[in-house]
């Protein structure tokens, strides 16, 4: 197989496409005059994840099982393989998320031999049971780490109060007791159900020549045989109410926060495009209703209820999407009155049109900062390949958007689907 | 990548011309004395200047603009390097060709213009901005791991003058009056000295020419090498509790070698081999090893030539942890480690240096250090030092350091 090319003149970029030994889908970004070259490796597996299937039955697994798995992917022979990459002038790290794992490595040099040591990393570790038990204290301390933290327990808090059955409510790490219960049996049919060429997703982002890179990939590279395990299905019965509409929990913090939680319908089975547009549009009518630029904002500056560290984020995937709205504020229940009371009747925010117009210049200019950024690049790609676009089709995407449709989105936000969760101090 | 040397009406102005960006990074930077009342005054001034200005009369107003210059990110931050205070703005926008608009960069440039000379320094922003500077010192206490760093610093540098945050002391917020920032504003604009630095695809006699019609800035000379140059004394350790899951611990070696130092590179070196970076000898003792920690890290400040090492461990191992970092740093002063470890951290060293020239804010860092360290901006010099540097320097600068002081932060008193 060869590389299929697509330009996009506009932004004086070009990104190839091939399968590496027909399986391993491979994303090429061409950067002229960029030293780095950023490479990633992207698995399915993430904390939703929690089973697979085999020719007999489905099992389930514990949680944080998804995370302990890249932690342990580094290891072959009772030996961490970060150092491979070191001596070849590389970098390594992995992070795990709600729906996907992600492994990556930048470098000056040795771009290839790197990449080839990345995927038979990923794809054959050799998992010891020293290992494992050496890596439930480090994974433990990266637990209690985060547990010193507010603004984690915050979201994670949320999350727990936001969905009713979605796996999503959980830690990305895990229980403490689960962590400490990890097998490598599970370990292993997670890794051959979820770490399969076709379902993963090469990014790299270099200067070097595609092609050739492309055919020695093809060349040299191992790709383990096939499985006879598959994913669990991710598909929760999740309704649209929360589980719990608000909670409060005094911390050991003298800056308060309130923290909000908007659930949506995830479009699981939505055309690609349609679904990137539906998050597009969300994503405006958010910045439009509650972004920094808006009269909301305004307002709640003004009732001095809300500080600098205000802040909106939109997660949409096909198999979860939720929006949280929020700021440490030292009048916690004041910020949660004003903002409740618009997100009980999100139609009476206004959007006109100028500002329409104005936030679709803003894409644009958010979408061009993100090539200039290797890391960015490779991790955007990475994102919305998994979603069935490509960060490319995002501008064609933009461009579809009317202003109706933006203003619609007001009917994704149902009353029943918001949640609040406070922090107050103890002092 | 060219690098352009020129002047805005006297005020230096730093061009480093390269077409691999298809954005336009713009900073200036403001420099000052490090002092605790002018730092919460400038800081404050800063967010201001950020916050709205004549032509923008709001936050949101000044929002839309910069969403309608297809999402141009202006920033202010104030931050200390070595005995100097800087303001800096920085501005990063699309390259004009992308923007199908006859007037973007003239708008982008004078939105710019606007924060540095026609700011809107009313009541009404002093009043949100000292509050918001009182809420991120609140806001310390709240994550433990930054609290912990907090109280550390306050206690290493209790009788140094690095004390100084560079967002100021949160005691003097309620001292100021608005007068106090317009006249500092006053003082940034006319007395302070400023560099200017540009990195992108971008026209530098057309640049300039546009600059000198919105920019009058003072003519003062750049500072040079502000260093504390300060050997620190042994001190008391200290032990907080408070309730925590996880123990924070900090150490400090003290090293007197500072950026620009015969030793500058070799310690650069040490550091590396130390704790850096994940194949250093702390993260691959304490974690690797012994299962420890998350995290075990070193990290060298050429301004002050201090190396503070941190972790997060559980409290019952907190005394073995910091007997596994003296050990470590006793193996390197008895030259007990090869020379295999000691080639992968120049390695590492060298490509991280290498990769740093492909982001716009990283290149305009390395006009800054240029323009005021006098090193050069091209890696090659400092890529041969680190090639040159042996295990006979590693040892050399290993011996020199000493540990100064232990701080942690437990969950319960501890016999460790």
């Amino acid at each position: 197989m060869t590389l299929r090319s697509y330009e996009y003149k506009q932004f004086g970029e070009r990104l190839y496409y091939g399968r590496i030994k027909d399986r391993l889908p491979m994303y090429y970004i061409q950067k002229p005059g960029f030293t780095k070259s950023y490479v990633t490796l992207s698995l399915p597996l993430g904390s939703i994840h929690r089973g697979y299937m085999d020719s007999n039955s489905i099992h389930d697994v514990p949680s944080g099982i998804a995370h302990f798995l890249e932690h342990k992917v580094f290891e072959k022979d009772g030996m961490d393989r970060s150092r491979e990459f070191s001596v070849d002038e590389a970098s390594i790290n992995a992070f795990t998320e709600h729906h996907q794992t992600t492994y990556l490595f930048t470098t000056a040099n040795h771009v290839k031999r790197n990449t080839k040591r990345l995927i038979d990393m990923v794809f054959r570790p050799q998992f010891s049971n020293k290992g494992i038990e050496n890596e439930k204290k480090i994974i433990t301390e990266e637990l209690n780490m985060h547990l010193d933290d507010p603004g984690y327990k915050q979201y994670v808090g949320l999350m727990n109060n936001l969905y009713v059955n979605h796996p999503i409510k959980d830690d990305i790490l895990g229980t403490k007791e689960d962590i400490l219960s990890m097998h490598s049996d599970d370990l292993t049919s997670m890794h051959e159900a979820y770490y399969r060429p076709e379902r993963a997703a090469l990014v790299v982002v270099s200067a070097l020549d595609p092609n050739a890179f492309f055919e020695e990939l093809s060349n040299e590279v191992i790709l383990p045989p096939l499985s006879d395990k598959a994913p669990k299905d991710v598909a929760y019965d999740e309704p649209i109410n929360v589980s719990k509409a608000s909670e409060a929990v005094s911390l050991d913090v003298r800056m308060p926060s309130t923290l909000f939680g908007i659930k949506f319908k995830p479009l699981a089975h939505t055309d690609p495009f349609e679904r990137i547009k539906t998050r597009m549009a969300l994503s405006m009518w958010l910045d439009l209703a509650f972004g920094r630029s808006s009269d909301t904002y305004e307002m709640l500056m003004d009732q001095g209820v809300i500080n600098d560290s205000y802040a909106l984020e939109l997660n949409y995937t096909k198999d979860f999407a939720y929006a949280l709205i929020g700021s440490e504020t030292s009048r916690p229940t004041a910020l949660k009155q004003s903002l409740g009371a618009l997100l009980e009747n999100p139609r009476e925010i206004t959007i006109n049109e100028a500002d329409f117009e104005r936030l679709k210049r803003q894409m644009i200019g958010s979408f061009i900062h993100v090539l200039d950024s290797p890391e960015n690049i490779a991790h955007q790609f990475a994102n919305y390949v998994f979603e069935g676009v490509a960060y490319y089709d995002l501008i064609e995407a933009a461009r579809a958007i009317t202003y109706d449709y933006v203003v619609d989105q007001v009917n994704a936000v149902h009353p029943g689907a918001i949640s609040v969760h406070t922090i107050l101090n103890t002092l | 990548m060219q690098y352009i040397k020129t002047t805005v009406n006297q005020t230096p102005l730093h061009i480093i011309e390269t077409d691999k960006f298809k954005n336009v990074h713009i900073a200036v930077r403001f420099f000052d004395t490090l002092d605790p009342l002018k730092a919460t005054k400038r800081h404050i001034l800063a967010s201001m200047m950020r916050s709205k200005t004549q032509n923008h009369s709001s936050r949101k107003a000044l929002s839309r603009t910069l969403e309608g210059l297809f999402d141009t990110v202006l920033n202010a931050t104030s931050n200390k390097l070595g005995t100097v205070h800087i303001n800096q703005f920085e501005l990063s926008f699309i390259h004009p060709s992308y923007a199908d608009d006859a007037h973007f960069l003239n708008d982008v440039l004078g939105v710019l213009k606007d924060v540095i000379h026609a700011p809107l320094l009313d009541e009404k922003s002093f009043k949100e901005e000292k509050q918001f500077l009182k809420d991120f010192f609140d806001a310390e206490y709240s994550n433990k791991t930054r609290y912990a760093s907090k109280r550390y610093y306050e206690y290493l540098f209790e009788d140094h003058p690095y004390k100084v945050h560079p967002f100021g002391d949160e005691t003097l917020i309620d001292t100021l009056t608005l007068e106090d920032i317009i006249d500092e504003w006053h003082h940034m604009i006319t007395s302070n000295a400023a560099l200017i630095s540009v990195t992108g695809n971008i026209d530098s006699q057309s640049l300039k020419s546009s600059l000198n019609r919105m920019f009058d800035l003072s003519e003062e000379p750049l500072p040079t090498r502000p260093f504390f140059r300060r050997q620190m004394q042994v001190k008391h350790p200290v032990r907080e509790t408070m309730n925590v899951t996880q123990a924070r611990l900090f150490m400090t070696l003290s090293s007197d070698v500072y950026y620009t130092d015969d030793d500058y590179v070799p310690m650069l070196v040490f550091n590396a081999l130390f704790g850096d970076n994940s194949e250093a000898m702390l993260f691959q003792t304490i974690r690797e090893q012994h299962g420890l920690a998350y995290y075990a890290s070193s990290a060298y400040a050429p301004s002050s030539g201090l190396v503070t090492v941190t972790s997060g461990v559980d409290e019952s191992n907190v005394g073995k942890t910091k007997q596994l970092v003296r050990d470590i740093v006793s193996k390197i002063q008895s030259g007990d480690f090869d020379e295999n470890a000691l080639m992968l951290v120049k390695t590492h060293l060298k490509a991280s240096l290498k990769k740093s020239y492909d982001a716009p804010r990283t290149v305009s860092n390395k006009a800054l250090r240029h323009a005021i360290f006098h090193v050069p901006f091209e890696k090659d010099a400092l890529m041969h030092a680190i090639d040159n540097t042996t295990k006979t320097d590693i040892i050399r600068v290993a011996n020199t350091l000493e540990f100064i002081f232990t701080y942690e932060l437990g969950r319960v008193e501890n016999d460790a």
